[in-house]
């Protein structure tokens, strides 16, 4: 086996409007998949059925080696199927602390009886996860941010904590729609950095989503371009950058000369 | 940010988790409990007022887990609170059994119900399901008075613990302080838990919940069986504090009382739901002793006596929710950084 | 048997047409403002009870339509008394302050005419045979009252300008808005025109059946109209009304009658649960996709 997940055949409609028409690609374990496309190509929804939003009406998804086309997201993401979303998905009520925490809450194991006596085992396995909490925080270097609401943060900021709420899985693929729109030059050099860190410290294989063709090109493995739902090229970025295909695709503007 | 005072530090991860986490709050929270335990000496024959309050922010608190910190808006709280108080008087009186085991049963009856009722809540959501619950609120009134007969009266045993029955208003207030404590102690470590984060996490945004492993289903029937338990204690306090249960002491108006508590204390505080219990019920009970003496000096209200309460209540209500969204627990809140900053407005 | 059905379904058509009128306004507040006012049937009351106050002093058709502006004048105080500072606020804080608003409403109705049935001055009972099945003749003029309203607000939103500005308003608030609507304006005739066809259905229900608190409760049967119908729809609203209606006078008053007492006061909710086990959006509602 020399892919952790596959997607075969993927074909998604609503109501009659194809979102998908017969997606396929495979994703080896140590990898960064790219997958790009103008908007409305289908991307996000690929996303949304490898981690079960969607349900495809056809094609079926492969996770280290189980079909999971049928299982419901949470289930999904106990297997280590980790995300990230386009327009932020956090809890903006609560903290950066208890945002990230809350991608801990599947290595909890305390009980409901446990849970409300607090003192003791729940106590302290809630110790010990923040420990590894902490941990992440440090990574991402947001420690100033820690007890901050995340209402109350800076876009790029949010962003970041998004991927340690994501990273506090222990995710064994980790999914990223769009996580460097709208950031600063400074915040997606750091992000970018994060992203590199994870792939050769961690060896975490993931897919992403990105518009920023220079950050594709220069992260990814490999890319997948999408238009009206189906693939249209695939490859290494440099045999993707030249696919006449792939320039028509963006109307005539050659992919190369948007990178910035 | 939260404010806290200058000299507060700390120094472990342990010590930042802890529930009473300031000195002004672990003082503040003995000084709370010493006034309710010498209660019965300051309060005298109002005591059944505190008994009042106790028994409803027992009710409360388990609506304030589901209602503030699972999202799920219930308007079906007295219907559970109505299977706690029947299954409790069932335990004890048909089946004999005492009291301290007929309070936890009550709770697991009204447990089970509320997690059957929650099967639904993933498929229909908001506005749709306080609707359901709203049904359901209705249905069970009428399922009791059926099933009772009559207007569904039944009388209750006097509680007794062992051998000591409890037959004083006193007495009777020392044991609930007891399950009230508790009861409010294991919600708000629930909330500091685990279940607490699963449960904010379905509130804020579900779906990302479910990106994080979490199980909607599990985790929502899981709150509202913890509610329906909590307002089964409650019932079956009730039921054996008032001796004598009707569905009228469990309708749809209970049910509003109870979404009154929580949002007029504050949603998201643990201690909300107390603060908003306190409120509403001395808000109604100080209505019936104070609507004799208004009209003893101005006849004119004479009509207007008995839906006084009604008009009086709405009225706070919205007052209290345009001025402060978040309840009282959120003005104290306020009116405590003022303190701490006083006299100086920075 | 067939008789009875025949008989129910006269009988249940009539009452539905007000149900389907009350239910109506409910459903375009709800179209235009995301707002489950639980204190609709409260705005029923107070149609009821004004109406019967003001025709012991003036002629009945005055009475009505001063009730009319009354309702209206609530309508549009309620909006920006209480509504306008809660906008925005979560969808727990907006149903207990409309459910804090019928408190009032009814409190204040009671306190002023007290508790008891009170019947329309003048109004004459007797009974119209229609091909042998005996109704009331003020349900039948109720009834055709009611139906003639429902085509007259029907034409209203389809092609008056306010009507809709509401119905864009309904779809996207914030495009609307960008496009010149003045929310605020929607938002108070929203308000308006609920309290008005509540107020409506109060008088016609009170014509028939005479006024007491308990008309509050219909405001509940409209609410059961609209899920089974579809909150947002107002066809649905239209269909719901009458279908509660009939199912209410024909399944309701045969279980009540021969299996279990009472059952037609709840078979409402009844309703309202199989619905929402089923086919949440109701029958003509439309089923929402959540976009990721």
């Amino acid at each position: 086996m020399d892919f952790i997940l596959r997607a075969q055949d993927l074909h998604l409609s609503f109501h009659g409007i194809q979102a998908l028409a017969g997606v396929s690609f495979d994703l080896s374990p140590h990898e960064i998949l790219g997958i790009i496309g103008p908007n409305g190509a289908g991307k996000t929804s690929v996303l949304n059925c490898i981690n079960g939003f969607y349900h495809p009406q056809h094609g079926r998804i492969v996770y280290a080696g189980q079909e999971i086309s049928f299982w419901p997201p949470h289930r999904r993401a106990q297997l280590g199927i980790a995300r990230t979303f386009q327009n932020i998905a956090l809890y903006p009520g609560m903290t950066v602390l208890d945002n990230i925490m809350t991608g801990r809450v599947i290595r909890m194991r305390a009980g409901v009886l446990a849970c409300s006596v607090y003192a003791g085992p729940a106590h302290r396995e809630h110790v010990t996860q923040r420990a590894i909490v902490e941990d992440i925080i440090d990574f991402l270097e947001i420690e100033e941010a820690r007890h901050h609401r995340v209402a109350d943060l800076p876009y790029g900021l949010q962003k970041k904590v998004e991927l340690g709420r994501a990273l506090a899985m222990e995710p064994r693929l980790l999914i990223l729609d769009e996580p460097m729109a709208g950031m600063s030059l400074d915040e997606k050099m750091d992000m970018a950095r994060y992203i590199l860190e994870l792939k050769e410290v961690r060896h975490l294989p993931m897919i992403l989503i990105e518009h920023d063709m220079g950050v594709v090109m220069d992260l990814c493995d490999r890319i997948v371009v999408m238009d009206y739902g189906k693939v249209i090229a695939e490859g290494p970025p440099v045999s993707v950058q030249r696919n006449p295909d792939v320039i028509r695709a963006y109307i005539g503007q050659e992919v190369g000369t948007t990178q910035g | 940010m939260s404010i806290r005072p200058a000299g507060d530090f700390k120094i472990s991860y342990a010590q930042d988790m802890a529930v009473l986490d300031s000195t002004f709050n672990r003082v503040g929270f003995g000084a709370l409990l010493a006034a309710l335990v010498l209660a019965p000496f300051w309060l005298r024959e109002f005591i059944f007022l505190l008994t009042t309050i106790g028994i409803f922010a027992v009710g409360a608190c388990g609506l304030g887990l589901l209602t503030g910190f699972t999202g799920q808006i219930s308007l079906g709280h007295a219907a559970f609170m109505a299977i706690g108080a029947y299954a409790s008087a069932i335990i004890t009186g048909s089946l004999g059994l005492p009291f301290l085991v007929a309070l936890p049963l009550a709770g697991f009856v009204s447990f089970i119900f509320g997690a059957v009722v929650a099967l639904p809540s993933v498929r229909i959501k908001g506005l749709y399901l306080a609707i359901a619950t709203l049904a359901f609120q209705f249905l069970t009134e009428y399922a009791i008075i059926h099933m009772a007969g009559g207007v569904g009266a039944i009388s209750v045993r006097a509680p007794s613990i062992g051998s000591w029955q409890l037959r004083t208003e006193t007495q009777f207030y020392y044991m609930l302080l007891v399950v009230w404590v508790l009861s409010g102690v294991i919600a708000s470590n629930l909330i500091k838990s685990r279940i607490g984060l699963a449960f904010m996490a379905v509130r804020d945004r579900d779906y990302a919940a479910q990106v994080l492993g979490i199980d909607l289903l599990y985790y929502k029937a899981l709150a509202f069986g913890i509610a329906a338990f909590y307002a089964g204690i409650a019932g079956s306090l009730w039921a054996h504090y008032s001796r004598l249960i009707t569905p009228e002491h469990f309708s749809i108006v209970t049910s509003i009382d109870y979404v009154a508590m929580v949002v007029m204390g504050g949603l998201t505080s643990v201690w909300g739901p107390h603060l908003g219990a306190a409120l509403v019920i001395l808000l109604s009970q100080g209505l019936k002793i104070i609507t004799p003496e208004v009209i003893a000096v101005l006849p004119v209200f004479a009509k207007i006596a008995t839906p006084l309460r009604e008009i009086v209540f709405g009225s706070i209500l919205i007052a209290l929710l345009i001025w402060e969204p978040g309840g009282i627990a959120v003005l104290l809140k306020k009116l405590k950084r003022k303190l701490d900053l006083w006299p100086f407005a920075y | 048997m067939s008789e009875f059905i025949l008989g129910g379904l006269m009988n249940g058509l009539a009452v539905g047409s007000i149900y389907a009128l009350i239910a109506l306004g409910f459903a375009l507040l709800y179209k235009s403002t995301k707002i489950l006012n639980l204190a609709h049937g409260e705005l029923v009351l107070f149609g009821g009870y004004l109406a019967i106050a003001l025709s012991n002093i003036v002629p009945l058709p005055v009475a009505i339509v001063l009730t009319l502006v009354a309702a209206a004048v609530l309508g549009f105080a309620i909006e920006r008394v209480v509504m306008r500072p809660l906008f925005g606020q979560p969808l727990l804080s907006v149903i207990i302050v409309t459910l804090a608003l019928g408190y009032i409403v009814r409190g204040v109705m009671v306190g002023v005419w007290g508790g008891d049935t009170r019947q329309f001055p003048g109004i004459t009972g007797g009974v119209l045979s229609i091909g042998g099945i005996p109704i009331q003749r003020v349900g039948v003029w109720s009834a055709a009252t009611a139906v003639t309203l429902l085509v007259i607000f029907w034409l209203f939103f389809r092609y008056s300008l306010a009507g809709i500005a509401m119905r864009a308003v309904a779809n996207e608030q914030l495009t609307a808005s960008t496009l010149g609507v003045s929310l605020r304006r929607v938002f108070a005739y929203a308000w308006a025109f609920a309290a008005m066809a509540g107020a409506v259905g109060g008088i016609l229900l009170g014509l028939w059946l005479g006024v007491n608190f308990a008309l509050a409760f219909v405001g509940l049967k409209a609410l059961a109209a609209v899920i089974l119908g579809g909150l947002d729809s107002i066809p649905g609203a239209i269909v719901g009304g009458f279908a509660i209606g009939v199912i209410e006078t024909i399944v309701g008053g045969y279980i009540d009658a021969n299996i279990i007492y009472g059952f037609k006061e709840i078979i409402a909710f009844v309703i309202i649960l199989v619905v929402l086990m089923i086919r949440p959006y109701g029958l003509f509602g439309t089923e929402h996709i959540e976009r990721l």
